[in-house]
């Protein structure tokens, strides 16, 4: 009884063996080295893709400037993530209304947050590109005067990001520009949703 | 970014300095203007003569560079002139704003409107 068991044990780890042997062929494709890490976490499709509705404070003659933003992430290797955001801003006073149509490319270090937080730092710098309409009424008169021009800046995001959910978050930043005549240009809140 | 931009003279500066005729023969509306020291004004001024071929409301007003009110030189009926002649006496602007300060230098612009009319002036002041 005993010498049946132990043949059947034997029978069953062999064809184990060679079902194993069957269905991996010896791989012709070099071994990772031990030790290596060679997967990363990068974001799922959903994560990719955001939209940011906010307000800010401007500096200059503006009380408030209305955004809204999308913003793709572009790359996730290496120490710095890349994202490439768009965003279209107005505001208006007295007689005097503004519209903006801003691309940037943002650098973000990737070793400033983990994906598990909730709260997470913000630093991220990178250039813009922005065209800049106003609009002023010229007031009693039946006219109205436009002035657009185009800028190429340098800017650098201070903040921090809130997720509620994986969809929806808080994002509270200020923002340093050059060249500028007032470098600390703007600070602002978004709710982001992805 | 973010601060009032210079909308004035822009691409298209203007000037009433030539006298022009604006309208059709028998309606037509002439202004012009200069800088100059007229009688009883302590500093030169920059006049402005206009015609009118029939009454009606005129304003004129003065705005800076960046499209903001400076004052209104004129905001009012304004009853038809002898064919030939311009109002008496000319409009005058003494380079001051509405609360009678003096501007500072740059670039101005200087509306003038009645009815569907409506014509514009630069002045540099240095």
């Amino acid at each position: 009884m005993r010498r049946a068991l132990g043949g059947v044990v034997l029978a069953a780890v062999c064809s184990s063996f060679a079902a194993s042997a069957l269905a991996q062929p010896p791989s012709t494709e070099s071994q990772p080295q031990r030790g290596k890490v060679t997967s990363r976490i990068q974001r799922t499709e959903d994560e990719r893709d955001r939209f940011e509705l906010g307000m800010a404070v401007p500096q200059g003659y503006f009380d408030w400037l209305g955004t809204f933003g999308y913003r793709r992430f572009m790359r996730e290797g290496g120490p710095l993530e890349q994202s490439l955001a768009a965003e279209i801003s107005g505001t208006a006073k007295d007689y005097l209304g503004e519209g903006a149509l801003s691309v940037y490319y943002f650098f973000r270090p990737i070793q400033s947050y983990k994906e598990g937080w909730k709260l997470r730092p913000l630093i991220e710098a990178g250039p813009g590109g922005h065209v800049v309409v106003q609009i002023a009424d010229v007031e009693g008169f039946n006219d109205s005067a436009f002035h657009t021009q185009a800028y190429l800046k340098a800017h650098l995001y201070g903040g921090f990001e809130f997720l509620f959910s994986q969809k929806l978050g808080l994002v509270v930043r200020g923002r340093v520009t050059l060249p500028e005549d007032h470098p600390f240009d703007y600070a602002q809140a978004a709710i982001l949703l992805r | 970014m973010h601060s009032p931009q210079k909308f004035f003279p822009g691409s298209d500066p203007t000037s009433w300095d030539a006298c022009d005729k604006f309208g059709t023969p028998g309606d037509q509306i002439q202004i012009c203007a200069s800088t100059g020291l007229l009688a009883g004004q302590p500093a030169p001024t920059y006049n402005i003569r206009f015609n009118m071929p029939n009454a009606g409301h005129v304003t004129i007003g003065v705005f800076d560079a960046h499209a903001k009110l400076v004052k209104y030189l004129l905001n009012d009926d304004e009853p038809a002139t002898l064919p030939g002649q311009f109002r008496q006496p000319p409009v005058i602007w003494d380079f001051t704003d509405s609360e009678g300060h003096h501007v500072s230098a740059g670039d101005y612009r200087v509306y003038f409107q009645t009815g569907d009319f409506q014509s514009t002036s630069d002045v540099v002041i240095e």
